[in-house]
């Protein structure tokens, strides 16, 4: 449909290109490959880490397990089937191009006509859906918050436990924070896990803060590790700080692995200026909400105490969410849940109010999306009960349900004029004859 | 065409006679002489009872417990026929039902324990339990539970072994055993429930004689109903209950113990409260431990004393009357807190068998529908299978309201609805077809793709052994988004599959030179190919993308890259790319009918692989036949598509037909 322009200066040529429909089949079929290659890649990595290499990615190099009725057509020693190493761009890049290619040639250069409303409707909405897409990959961030069930006397408060949150740390990501002891309150600056990155293997970064009398050098980032204590039959090729040391931890063959679940750990030397050297080993632990306190790894330098933590990123919440009462129905005779929700009070400047967040069931607030989750202790299950809940933070929350609406107006038009016009049509009859 | 259609017949009789093999021989007599009055099992078999979450009849319950540890639908084998006076005894084939089979396993234990019950299909497993055997054979063995239960802890064992082993590195012997194994513990925990009422107690000692009116037996009834009487004296025989002046008091302990700490299985005892008050159903051992405890039910006791009446009962007439009466109190408790509506109505569904119906009218249809193609001239024969289909097609949706009204859910809650769901509206779809370019051949194929599906659904549910109706969990309930997203979804699949037996249609037309990839039916098979895949892509677009609107609700993403979101989306990808490059030219007919076929292949990746792979959030149904039929349908796929896409390569352009072509049959509709 797209106009067969005579015009040859280039950029026409490169925008009849660029708009052309061979070029949106070439790059649906990748897209499509990416998508096949990127599910049976799940079998053996985490759901997020395929997300990243295979989908946010620019480029990849997609594996294929080669298998035929469920069984691997080669093992390698270790059990692992053999696979077939295939370099493709990554579906980020193919997107944002076939982004282009549908803004150029299904709405610039098509032909605003009746005849085609049902087609341009569809494809407003499709670019509705890979704008929303882009906008959440790019602007989102979640993490979860868990809260402990409040009990209704002040006496039974357990000043360890939180009840009440007005903020949320992430699923995945991590970040440095030098905790500067201020009296009166804790000033914080942070240093994104990103940064640490180099310190993976024998790299090292040093970090010097403005204005602070010390240096903060990291090395050996591990991003799935434990820290164990180093006793007499251990070896190791780390360095042991205070009889303990940092090792690498591997998900087993056969189990899936969970990227929310890998803690990293990271050594730090503090160096001051006055030539003091402070050693560490620091572990972002999970947080809990058994545990509202943290122990960050404190040292002083000139009277002044400083912490650092390797901690989940924190983001705050204009708003706090109390748990007032957790609830869960199972099946009769079962273990297993017919429903669970929580029974809320969010409260923030303007006044408090009720609410219920179940599943299926968020609580949508100055743009925040706060979902159910997780729920605990498990399985034995409470009180005391926490409730866990996934917030969320996306300025395209609700667009891929308007590009649904205008998705399914645009096909309902475009394929019922079609299915009437070949009903009535005298193709039907010369085929029927 | 002649020789291909006499050797399928020829290999469908083949198949036939190997099913119709003489079944296995029971081992001993039968204890059970008379056969259950037929319409005493009707009756029990709408017994309610709890199970997995769930009231059920009991023969749900029968069933799917039958499914899950046999494999099949029916209990078989041969026993001697009861003993006439002074004549050989002669053998006859026995044939149980489910709920005839469950009746043997509660009342005739002994007997039910050696029916040939558990299936190995490889020899490889008799060799690890060290069992005795003549080599591979075409059949199957069958072993009994007792049998089986004596090797239990080898099978045990070797199945933990078995799962120790990453899965690439499982052998057939190691998934055979591990199900051995949950199906040996499945029987064993059913065989267990009701082992307290399978005898009756001795008492001894005078004493305790007294306390239970002078009876030097006792059953559990008797019991219960003294609960308070004889905790009374067992607190007052205090530490010194083995002494000889209180009997057997101590084995009478010990019995109760172990009759209330045995394995949980369905809940027999309905919920006593009125209807306004929480309650819940309770197991023989959950009843006896609260009667220990102080809590005993007078109804409960009266119920379980008509059941272990019937459970040792001397003859047919006694053992009847007492079930009957057990029953009848358990559904008056049930119906009086609203509990057992949906009972009789699924014993009504599972009686009636609709979808059964369907199949065989789809499969007479068909027939019909051939007969049609073959005598081109004849409309009535036309008209026929047109009504049967519609026929079936009601049939189907008829069973599908059925078990919407049970479950109060949406038709689609589990994976076992889609086969019927699919089948239906890819019948319906083609019918449709059929209706719009009169070529007899998407009839034949709407016929076809009905029964298929049916008869999958079928195999499916033995092969499952799971409740089709079980509760679903609790991100998944909300009638609104299962009422919109999977039947929209479901449809896209089901119209997905129905262009790819369109497709198939056309390559065999013209690989098979049934007719000229441009006379009027190769046209017409193309259009209809290209009309079921716009409709499939309207529907699956809408439908993912719906999915992931609800996702964004429930889980807080709206896409996940999870294998079943990826599936469907692969779904979309391939159809928009195959209508584009239909536009732009780079496709005609044969590309299009190869496309759709590859089409076709994605839509059984999506639909069942996607779940096979054991990750992500959809990962809801696995069995390894299943894996068996997903790779079954790659290849049937696969054929197609490489015969007609080596036709097209070998035969770019056909020469026109010179005569009438062969397969006029076929393409004429006047």
């Amino acid at each position: 449909m797209t106009a067969a322009t005579a015009a040859s200066s280039p950029v026409a040529r490169a925008l009849a290109l660029l708009g052309s429909m061979k070029l949106s089949v070439w790059l649906l079929l990748l897209l499509a490959a990416l998508t096949w290659l990127g599910t049976l890649a799940q079998v053996g990595k985490s759901t997020h880490e395929v997300q990243r290499e295979y989908f946010e990615s620019w480029f990849v190099v997609a594996e294929l397990p080669l298998s035929v009725w469920g069984h691997a057509l080669y093992l390698r020693d270790d059990g692992t089937p053999w696979q077939l190493r295939i370099p493709l761009p990554g579906a980020y890049p193919v997107m944002a191009l076939f982004c282009v290619n549908l803004i150029v040639g299904g709405l610039l250069r098509m032909k605003w006509s009746w005849r085609n409303a049902g087609i341009l409707v569809t494809h407003i909405g499709i670019v509705l859906l890979l704008v929303a897409g882009a906008v959440k990959l790019h602007a989102s961030y979640s993490g979860m918050l868990a809260v402990y069930e409040h009990p209704a006397a002040e006496g039974q408060r357990l000043a360890s436990r939180q009840y009440e949150a007005a903020n949320f740390i992430s699923f995945h990501d991590y970040e440095l924070a030098l905790l500067v002891d201020r009296g009166e309150s804790i000033e914080e600056r942070l240093v994104p896990e990103s940064t640490l990155w180099a310190a993976r293997g024998d790299g090292a970064v040093t970090l010097r803060a403005d204005g602070l009398p010390f240096t903060v050098e990291v090395r050996h980032f591990v991003d799935h590790a434990s820290v164990l204590p180093k006793g007499p039959m251990v070896q190791t090729r780390m360095p042991v700080v205070d009889g303990a040391f940092v090792r690498a931890e591997s998900w087993p063959v056969g189990v899936q692995p969970k990227s929310e679940a890998e803690i990293p750990a990271c050594y730090v030397t503090v160096r001051s200026d006055a030539g003091d050297r402070f050693e560490a080993i620091l572990s972002g632990d999970p947080r809990v909400p058994k545990d509202r306190n943290r122990y960050p790894f404190p040292f002083t330098v000139r009277g002044q105490r400083y912490g650092l933590d390797l901690r989940a990123v924190v983001y705050d919440l204009p708003f706090a969410v109390r748990l007032d009462k957790f609830q869960k129905l199972d099946h009769p005779g079962t273990m297993s849940p017919r429903d669970f929700r929580s029974f809320v009070t969010v409260a923030d400047a303007a006044g408090s109010q009720e609410a219920q967040i179940f599943m299926n069931n968020p609580l949508r607030r100055d743009g925040y999306v706060v979902y159910q989750t997780n729920w605990g202790p498990q399985p034995a299950g409470g009180p005391p009960w926490y409730s866990v809940f996934e917030v969320a933070w996306n300025p395209s929350d609700v667009w891929p349900a308007i590009a649904c609406i205008v998705i399914w107006i645009g096909l309902f038009l475009h394929f019922g004029k079609k299915l009437l016009g070949f009903l009535d049509s005298s193709a039907r009859a010369s085929l029927n004859q | 065409m002649h020789r291909f259609l006499v050797s399928v017949v020829l290999a469908a009789v083949a198949l036939l006679a190997s099913c119709s093999r003489q079944p296995p021989r029971l081992q001993g007599e039968l204890e059970r002489a008379a056969p259950w009055p037929a319409d005493f099992v009707a009756r029990f078999g709408a017994l309610p009872l709890q199970h997995e979450g769930r009231v059920m009849p009991f023969a749900t319950l029968a069933a799917t417990t039958l499914y899950a540890v046999h494999g099949r639908r029916d209990v078989q084998f041969v026993a001697p026929a009861a003993a006439v006076d002074g004549e050989i005894p002669t053998l006859r084939t026995v044939k149980l039902s489910p709920t005839e089979w469950l009746l043997d396993v509660w009342c005739f234990p002994g007997q039910a324990e050696r029916y040939p019950l558990f299936r190995i299909e490889n020899v490889g497993v008799l060799e690890v339990l060290g069992f005795q055997h003549d080599g591979q054979t075409q059949g199957f063995e069958y072993l009994p539970y007792g049998q089986l239960a004596a090797q239990g802890q080898k099978l045990q064992d070797a199945a933990q072994a078995a799962e120790r082993k990453p899965q690439p590195r499982r052998s057939a012997v190691d998934d055979h055993v591990i199900r051995l194994f949950r199906q040996l513990l499945i029987y064993h925990r059913l065989h267990q429930q009701l082992a307290a009422l399978q005898g009756e107690m001795q008492v001894d000692g005078e004493a305790l004689r007294a306390l239970f009116d002078g009876a030097t037996k006792l059953r559990l009834e008797g019991l219960l109903q003294k609960a308070d009487a004889f905790r009374a004296y067992v607190k007052q025989a205090g530490e010194q209950f083995e002494d000889e002046k209180h009997g057997n008091l101590s084995q009478l302990l010990l019995f109760l113990s172990e009759a209330a700490s045995s394995a949980a299985g369905p809940a027999l005892l309905p919920p006593l409260l009125p209807r306004a008050q929480a309650d819940t159903w309770h197991t023989v051992p959950e009843a006896i431990d609260r009667a220990m405890r102080g809590g005993a039910d007078v109804p409960h006791a009266a119920m379980i004393g008509r059941l272990q009446d019937g459970l040792l009962a001397k003859d047919m007439k006694e053992r009847v009357g007492s079930l009957d009466a057990y029953r009848a109190a358990v559904a008056a408790a049930a119906a009086a807190r609203g509990e057992g509506e949906t009972v009789a109505l699924e014993s009504y569904y599972y009686g009636a068998n609709w979808h059964f119906h369907a199949m065989m009218t789809f499969v007479a249809g068909f027939l019909l529908a051939v007969a049609a193609c073959a005598l081109p001239r004849n409309r009535l024969l036309w008209g026929l299978a047109m009504g049967f289909g519609a026929l079936a097609v009601g049939m189907l949706v008829a069973d599908v309201w059925l078990r919407c009204l049970i479950t109060g859910h949406p038709p689609i809650t589990r994976l076992y609805d889609t086969f019927l769901f699919i089948g239906g509206v890819g019948a319906l779809t083609l019918l449709i077809a059929e209706w719009l370019l009169r070529r007899r051949v998407a009839l034949v194929l709407a016929l076809f793709c009905g029964a298929l599906f049916i008869f999958f659904a079928r195999l499916f549910e033995v092969a499952d052994g799971q409740d089709t109706m079980k509760p679903l969990q609790a991100v998944l309930l909300s009638n609104f988004w299962l009422g919109v997203h999977v039947p929209t979804m479901n449809i896209g699949y089901a119209a997905g599959v129905a262009a790819a037996l369109v497709a198939m249609a056309w390559i065999a037309v013209r690989a098979l030179r049934i007719d000229h990839p441009d006379a009027p039916l190769a046209k017409s098979l193309y259009r209809m190919a290209y009309g079921v895949t716009c409709f499939s892509l309207a529907t699956s677009v809408v439908g993912t993308i719906l999915g992931g609107v609800w996702a964004n609700d429930s889980w807080g993403r709206f896409w996940g890259w999870d294998p079943k979101e990826n599936g469907a989306l692969l779904i979309c990808l391939a159809q928009i790319a195959l209508l584009h490059a239909r536009m732009s030219g780079m496709v005609r007919d044969a590309g299009f009918a190869l496309w759709t076929v590859v089409t076709g292949a994605i839509v059984v990746f999506s639909w069942f692989h996607t779940n096979l792979l054991g990750v992500g959030l959809h990962a809801y149904g696995f069995s390894s036949e299943l894996l068996t039929g997903v790779w079954v349908s790659y290849t049937v796929l696969g054929v197609f598509f490489t015969v007609g896409a080596v036709d097209v390569l070998l035969r770019p352009k056909p020469a026109p037909f010179e005569r009438a072509p062969s397969g006029g049959a076929l393409a004429a509709g006047r």
